[in-house]
């Protein structure tokens, strides 16, 4: 008979009767499995807890050194995928006479030993349990290279088309060529003709662009008192119900982060044995891997070592994450990221009120917990707090496209799989999966939840990171129309003029803003007619439409993005948005398109923790 | 740390959650028969426009509109000024973009009709009013020779009704929601009427305690709901200035207001405009106007005593300053001589409209029933019908007494029997053509050839004025140097002499004069 694990902790002295008790009464109400339950509290350590889990079945325990990986024999079943190891926490190592030995991080599981049953049949399947990090390494080394090669190449393989491995396809250079030497030509005999034309396009794009936004906003605004989900339904969760969820986490370079990243994300309220919670490390960080296991992070978390290879990028770093994730639902957080605690659960009650496989993701809110810090943090958290709390919400209220926000989207993993996960070479690769899924007919809905970030403070890393963001749009943008007319037919003529506005549109603006500026401003202090020769009467009304509505939009928007949070000492700093646009987004929009062209995969760096190191 | 200085729910929203709304709108479905609607309308109106037309009727308003627009796109050179410096601009923008003032009217008169229908099914189907009611009402809209007269002649009436209506509407949802989408539809809604209207700014003013206070309520924060209400009106309030100084090298944006007021007023109305400046003056003028448009106002002043005779006697009653709204809009109007209310019956409009706006479930007060309000308010419809047409048939504006001439007699209006006159005495020669456009735009506007005419904008106007033989085949003066460059210049024209031309035409007060030919051999030896 199988010995309690309570009672084998207690034996050994691992634990005391006061923890037994508290992790008994835990387990009494929120549901989970003890071992897990324990070393999430921190009372026993990862290879306590699977040493007590062989004992409980009887089973033999082994710590897997290099001279104990190299011994595992792959030949045993070589049609083993990887996805069937990771899932079933299970691989065959040796054979010894009518004996398989198998390393397991997940001992006594009924369909692993059916799998393996059917694979070996006849012979007797013996269990030697491995901690799961061993279980990771083991794995990690074997099926690198699969792993490796889906991560970066599964989506470019499956469909280059919606790829940014190259920027442009051959049909667009062709046509930006044509297009090209017809407007040289067209230039050369009509001048006038051609200015007048581009001008008024321009310009119509522009206006087009404010009303959108505007329409966008209002709706938004419409649905400031909806909540998508109430507390209400969250209270009428069971802890016990809840399905597994996988927290990916994406650090490069953070060791000082460490600390605040494993307190930020212990408040979650979940049950921490249904919480899969993945750390990508960069293999070759060493300093973050060492400050991680410095902090010791509860046995609930895993340490994912990601390849150093290209592109190295965040989307890479999450594709690789994906393969080991457990969990039914999927979410990311940065390493400076604090969500709500209730956040999760309002995801969970999200994908369980509508018809599943409707919805890819929910979309949280982001917002900044430093705003107040200097000028540059105030106007970002102005703008963010557009963003989400009228924008996106306006994009969802019309059941248009919704480009995902960096973090705190909440998978459904299984969907996600299909779609193929992120595009590694996208630098925004949220907001091409928002994209993606609306064009396979999924859809992108938005919680009332919220995760807390750091805004930048400094101007360039702000440039920095707004020209990565940028540089994604513009990938995006290209990438989407390398068929438009597939394209429409596949979003409608709705989404796909959204998509237009938004995704293409917005890094246009910021390109075309300070030429339009220019020739105002030239215009204005030379008075030089010019206006009749190259603008159309309905160009010169919408572009002074543009100039007076479009830039006291800007301030409006941003004056009513502050009453859902009540941050009413932000108003005064609405009236610099102009100011934002021209001395921020503008030069971070050009750097976007240099990059564009000599580095489209470069992944520029936020540095984070400035806030800390500030305010200490 | 960060994590423990942080209180989260601080930072995120501090309201308590609201229940769920549910409930699906059948918006696009609306939407759709609400623009069917609207063009079919817009067809009638612009039928009758052209119908209008062929005897003779076209408001000096549209001719103004169209006249600016044509030399916006054909004038030589075009003008900044006619491309956006002209008031109003909101119904003046349409006039741009259709490049006809006969379509602008009847695509901004047929939305606002099938705004109006859609209002009263509306009510109908929340039981408001009954389908009788709602049947008398439609009559209305389509009968009511005021309402007829706004759609098709007066664009910049019928969208500044439209927009008053929903400056009220929106008033009273922020009144009663004050939820930040209120406030910032209220906040388009009282811009826009601005942008059609510039007296609306104090009125709109006036309403700020009540948007304050509730502001306070929902928001707990008066400066923030002020500023998110009041900004995009006192923004385009500040900004004519500047652009008008970009436009027009004028930092004065009044004149362009004062231009168009003295196209769409008389010369003698403006000349006298009684009430103006006098808080008194104003007073009486309104009453004096009030009691020349009675029938407008039966279903307003029927309603309004409704409130006062079911007890709500407090005049802090809320819906008493809606009742007090139009009052207020035609005393400012009278007092700041903008001219809207001067001697017109159709800008009495809003009065009936109002009426109808309030018995809408938003505008429910307690002590009367709101059924019976509207029942006996409608039943007024009938009076309305008939007296509508006996008050326009005694306005004091000329344009709407030939307008119901016309309907009911058939009777054309000769004065543009005139300018078709002295139009095919300039038809003949492709000649330039000299005058002053303050009282002749109708010329440029009816030849649709500005580029013939020598007009102040261009930099030989002033040679042309000197000499004209030198420059000019024609020359067209209206006879009288107050508002005639060209008489001023040359006091002899009202003799009829001109050196270098002799007058072919007397037309009304126009002269037409055309160059003789030995002076044109002088310029072309």
């Amino acid at each position: 008979m199988e010995k309690r694990v309570g009672d084998i902790l207690l034996e050994q002295g691992l634990v005391t009767p006061e923890q037994l008790k508290e992790a008994l009464e835990l387990q009494q109400t929120k549901g989970g499995r003890l071992m897990w339950i324990l070393g999430s509290l921190g009372y026993i350590s990862r290879r306590q807890l699977f040493e007590t889990l062989a004992d409980h079945y009887g089973l033999e325990f082994t710590l897997m050194d290099k001279k104990a990986r190299k011994s595992v024999d792959w030949s045993l079943l070589p049609e083993l995928t990887s996805k069937e190891a990771i899932t079933f926490q299970t691989v065959p190592a040796a054979v010894q006479q009518n004996r398989i030995t198998l390393l397991t991080a997940f001992p006594q599981h009924t369909e692993m030993l059916k799998f393996y049953a059917q694979k070996f049949p006849g012979m007797i399947l013996q269990q030697v349990v491995i901690t799961d990090l061993d279980f990771l390494e083991l794995t990690n080394s074997h099926f690198q290279e699969g792993l490796l090669d889906d991560t970066v190449y599964g989506l470019y393989s499956r469909n280059p088309d919606e790829s940014a491995r190259y920027v442009f396809s051959p049909s667009q250079v062709l046509a930006l060529a044509a297009v090209s030497l017809c407007l040289l030509t067209l230039t050369y005999f009509m001048p006038t003709v051609v200015s007048k034309t581009v001008l008024f396009v321009i310009n119509a794009v522009y206006l087009a662009t404010i009303l959108f936004r505007l329409t966008l906003s209002v709706e938004g605004a419409r649905n400031e008192i909806i909540q998508p989900v109430t507390s209400e339904e969250v209270e009428a969760l069971q802890d016990e119900d809840l399905p597994s969820y996988t927290v990916l986490v994406p650090v490069y370079n953070e060791p000082e982060l460490m600390p605040a990243l494993i307190k930020g994300l212990a408040g979650l309220d979940y049950p921490k044995n249904n919480l899969d919670v993945l750390l990508l490390l960069e293999e070759n960080d060493t300093k973050t891997i060492e400050a991680a296991k410095k902090a010791e992070p509860p046995v609930n978390w895993r340490f994912i070592y990601i390849p150093d290879i290209p592109p190295k990028t965040k989307p890479k770093a999450c594709n690789y994450g994906v393969h080991f994730a457990k969990g039914t639902y999927l979410t990311i957080y940065d390493a400076e990221d604090i969500p709500e605690p209730d956040q999760l659960k309002k995801a969970v009650v999200a994908f369980q009120k509508n018809p599943p496989g409707k919805f890819l993701c929910f979309q949280a809110a982001l917002n900044y917990f430093n705003a107040d810090q200097n000028l540059i943090t105030k106007l970002f958290t102005l703008e963010y707090t557009y963003w989400f709390d009228y924008l996106l919400p306006g994009l969802d209220k019309l059941k248009l496209p919704i480009p995902l926000g960096g973090t705190s989207n909440h998978f459904d993993l299984a969907l996600l799989k299909e779609l193929g996960s992120w595009d590694p070479f996208n630098t925004t690769e949220d907001a091409d999966l928002g994209i993606r899924a609306a064009a396979r007919g999924y859809r992108v809905g938005v919680i009332n939840s919220t995760t807390f970030e750091e805004a930048n403070s400094r101007y360039g890393n702000w440039i920095r990171q707004r020209s990565r963001w940028i540089k994604g749009y513009m990938q995006t943008a290209l990438v989407f129309n390398r068929h438009p007319v597939r394209l429409l037919r596949r979003l409608g003529l709705k989404d796909w003029l959204s998509f237009q506005l938004f995704i293409a549109g917005t890094p246009l603006l910021f390109l075309l803003n300070p030429i339009m500026w220019s020739f105002f401003i030239f215009w204005g202090v030379t008075q030089i007619d010019i206006m009749h020769a190259h603008y159309l009467p309905l160009t010169t009304f919408f572009g002074m439409i543009n100039l007076v509505l479009g830039n006291f939009l800007g301030i409006y928007l941003n004056c009513m993005a502050v009453f859902r949070r009540r941050l009413y000492y932000l108003l005064p700093f609405a009236l610099l948005n102009p100011f934002y646009w021209l001395f921020f987004h503008t030069p971070a929009a050009y750097k976007a398109l240099w990059q564009l062209f000599v580095k489209p995969h470069y992944w520029e760096k936020t540095t984070h923790g400035l806030t800390n190191s500030q305010h200490k | 740390m960060v994590l423990q200085t942080l209180n989260i729910n601080k930072l995120s929203d501090p309201r308590p959650a609201v229940s769920l709304v549910s409930g699906k709108e059948s918006v696009i479905h609306s939407i759709w028969l609400f623009l069917l609607l609207a063009t079919g309308l817009g067809l009638c109106q612009f039928i009758i426009n052209i119908s209008l037309l062929k005897t003779g009727i076209l408001s000096d308003i549209n001719i103004y509109f169209g006249t600016k627009a044509i030399l916006a796109y054909n004038g030589t050179p075009p003008k900044l000024e006619n491309i956006g410096g002209i008031y109003p601009p909101i119904p003046y923008f349409l006039v741009l973009v259709f490049r006809d003032p006969l379509i602008a009217s009847a695509v901004a008169g047929g939305i606002v009709q099938a705004a109006i229908i859609a209002l009263l099914n509306s009510l109908r189907q929340e039981k408001s009013i009954g389908t009788v009611t709602t049947f008398l009402c439609i009559l209305s809209t389509l009968f009511l020779p005021q309402l007829l007269f706004v759609f098709t002649q007066r664009i910049d009436l019928s969208l500044t009704v439209c927009t008053f209506i929903l400056t009220m509407w929106s008033l009273r949802r922020v009144e009663l929601y004050g939820q930040t989408y209120h406030l910032t539809i209220c906040s388009l809604c009282m811009a826009l009427l601005y942008l059609c209207d510039p007296t609306t700014l104090i009125l709109c003013l006036l309403f700020a305690p009540y948007v304050a206070k509730r502001g306070l309520e929902v928001h707990h924060s008066i400066i923030a709901v002020l500023v998110l209400t009041y900004l995009p009106l006192i923004f385009f309030a500040l900004i004519q200035n500047p652009m008008s100084l970009l436009l027009t090298g004028e930092g004065d944006p009044f004149e362009q207001w004062r231009s168009f007021l003295l196209i769409s007023q008389h010369i003698d109305m403006i000349e006298a405009r009684p009430g103006q400046g006098s808080i008194v003056a104003a007073a009486s003028e309104t009453i004096k106007r009030l009691s020349d448009t009675a029938f407008l106002l039966i279903p307003w002043a029927v309603a309004w005593g409704l409130l006062l005779v079911r007890g709500s006697w407090k005049m802090l009653h809320p819906m008493h300053k809606y009742f007090l709204a139009p009052l207020l809009y035609c005393g400012l109007s009278l007092y700041l001589g903008t001219g809207l209310f001067e001697r017109s019956s159709a800008a009495f409009l809003i009065f009936p409209l109002q009426t109808l706006l309030m018995t809408t479930r938003d505008f429910s007060f307690s002590g009367v029933k709101q059924r019976t309000c509207s029942i006996i308010a409608s039943a007024c419809i009938p009076l309305l019908l008939i007296g509508g047409w006996f008050d326009m048939e005694q306005s004091p504006d000329k344009a709407e007494q030939q307008f119901v001439d016309t309907l009911l007699r058939h009777e054309p209006d000769h004065r543009l029997q005139g300018i078709n006159n002295i139009l095919n005495a300039l038809k003949d020669s492709r000649g330039r053509i000299l005058m002053d456009p303050k009282r002749n735009m109708e010329l440029i506007f009816f030849s649709n050839s500005p580029q013939r005419f020598l007009l102040p904008e261009q930099l030989d106007y002033e040679m042309g004025l000197s000499l004209p033989a030198m420059y000019v085949d024609y020359v067209v003066v209206y006879t009288d140097p107050t508002y005639d460059a060209f008489a001023r210049r040359h006091p002899s024209v009202m003799d009829g002499k001109l050196a270098g031309f002799h007058c072919i035409l007397k037309q009304g007060k126009r002269l037409v004069f055309k160059r003789t030919a030995a002076a044109s051999r002088l310029q072309n030896p």
